[in-house]
């Protein structure tokens, strides 16, 4: 019974950051009137992810070094600083898209998005899903090898997969309907923010991973220690570290990596993208 | 194909790169414990910190402060690369067992 309750925390924790990257993006679309043409490429992000997952759990469970080849390591560092561009890409033509323009000029000025936002929601959905999803396949195709369940069916699996998925569509509910107490400006800054955040953790196990495989030199790690304001076995500590990439202890290079990332995303935020189209509202108005 | 040798002899380096020799240290993650609790490494060492998972579930070896996650398969290992870390202790744990799988990095000179 312990191990059951177990796997669906596990399950419901792994699906729930996969499908916060997801709901997330999907405010950001639906706000463009442009959910319709994501859809298809979540899907297929969706898809490619859960295919992934098994592939790669199936890679560690039947082969036996311990130590990562060059490309598994290019794969572990480059599928997250890949997935944060997009979704600094991606937030940065949102954001610009959304100043300024108005009502049916804005079905008009989106019929033309490009190729690098639609396929970057692709790479970022089944890097997402890929992340959590290899977890959850790795965790309960070990407990399924596991002597002590052997009493376990397939339906156990399904119903453990279902609830935990489940629960965390109704978490995702409840999420949606307490931010909905905010005004839809503020909605829509908060969610931008949040991506953005989500943008500088996935910068950030990159580079850890990057300085791991000695790519890149730490520096100094880590160069300071704030556990005794924000420690990482707290509430405040792990939400930060899912949404913002937060470490009490950091190394140099991260933090430089973590400042430009910040300061371009300011100044892509900051700065219009399209000025003509701008121009072209306020003419019409 | 000057570019393909150039990436072979790259490849190559980088991979024998991979292979530098550091300290071995064993980490043992059994049915939600680690074992030893305690890690412990000189300030600037490099280590291989080799991750047995000799249970029968899977594990998944993270530290926060040590900016590392890996998942062990029960019944094989793998490799986490530590250091060079300043003087300190860094917690990790067991993020398929995170109330029972705990331990810490220590970094301090070696006492003689």
């Amino acid at each position: 019974m312990k191990s059951l309750f177990t796997a669906f925390f596990v399950v419901w924790r792994e699906t729930f950051e996969a499908l916060l990257i997801i709901f997330m993006i999907w405010t950001g679309f639906s706000r463009q009137g442009l959910w319709r043409k994501a859809r298809p490429f979540v899907a297929g992000g969706v898809g490619t992810g859960i295919v992934l997952s098994g592939v790669f759990a199936w890679s560690i469970f039947f082969f036996s070094e311990s130590a990562e080849g060059i490309w598994e390591q290019m794969l572990q560092a480059g599928f997250p600083l890949l997935a944060a561009f997009f979704m600094l890409h991606m937030v940065h033509w949102m954001s610009a898209h959304s100043q300024e323009i108005s009502g049916e000029i804005r079905a008009l000025s989106f019929a033309k998005e490009p190729r690098t936002l639609t396929w970057g929601v692709f790479a970022l959905v089944a890097y997402a899903l890929t992340r959590e999803g290899f977890e959850t396949v790795v965790y309960l195709y070990g407990m399924s090898m596991n002597p002590a369940n052997k009493h376990l069916s397939v339906l156990h699996y399904a119903s453990i997969l279902a609830l935990g998925t489940g629960a965390s569509v109704l978490c995702l509910f409840a999420l949606k309907r307490g931010l909905g107490f905010f005004k839809l400006k503020t909605f829509f800054r908060l969610t931008n923010f949040f991506l953005l955040g989500t943008a500088a953790s996935l910068l950030a196990v990159g580079v850890n991973k990057l300085i791991e495989f000695e790519y890149l030199s730490p520096l100094a790690d880590p160069v300071w220690d704030s556990s005794w304001l924000v420690s990482s076995d707290g509430w405040l500590g792990q939400g930060f570290n899912l949404l913002l990439g937060y470490t009490p202890q950091p190394s140099l290079t991260l933090v430089i990596f973590y400042i430009a990332f910040w300061a371009i995303a300011a100044f892509l935020m900051l700065k219009p993208l399209v000025k003509p189209i701008a121009v072209f509202s306020t003419e019409v108005r | 194909m000057r570019l393909a040798v150039f990436i072979f002899v790259l490849a190559v380096s980088l991979t024998t790169q991979a292979l530098a020799g550091n300290r071995q240290v064993e980490l043992v993650a059994k049915d939600g414990t680690y074992s030893p609790t305690e890690v412990v490494m000189a300030p600037g060492e490099k280590i291989d910190l080799i991750v047995k998972n000799q249970g029968s579930d899977a594990e998944e070896f993270e530290s926060i402060e040590l900016k590392r996650e890996k998942i062990v398969a029960p019944g094989k290992s793998i490799t986490v690369r530590l250091g060079p870390l300043k003087a300190g202790a860094y917690p990790f744990f067991g993020d398929f067992h995170p109330g029972t799988a705990k331990g810490k990095v220590v970094v301090k000179e070696a006492t003689p």
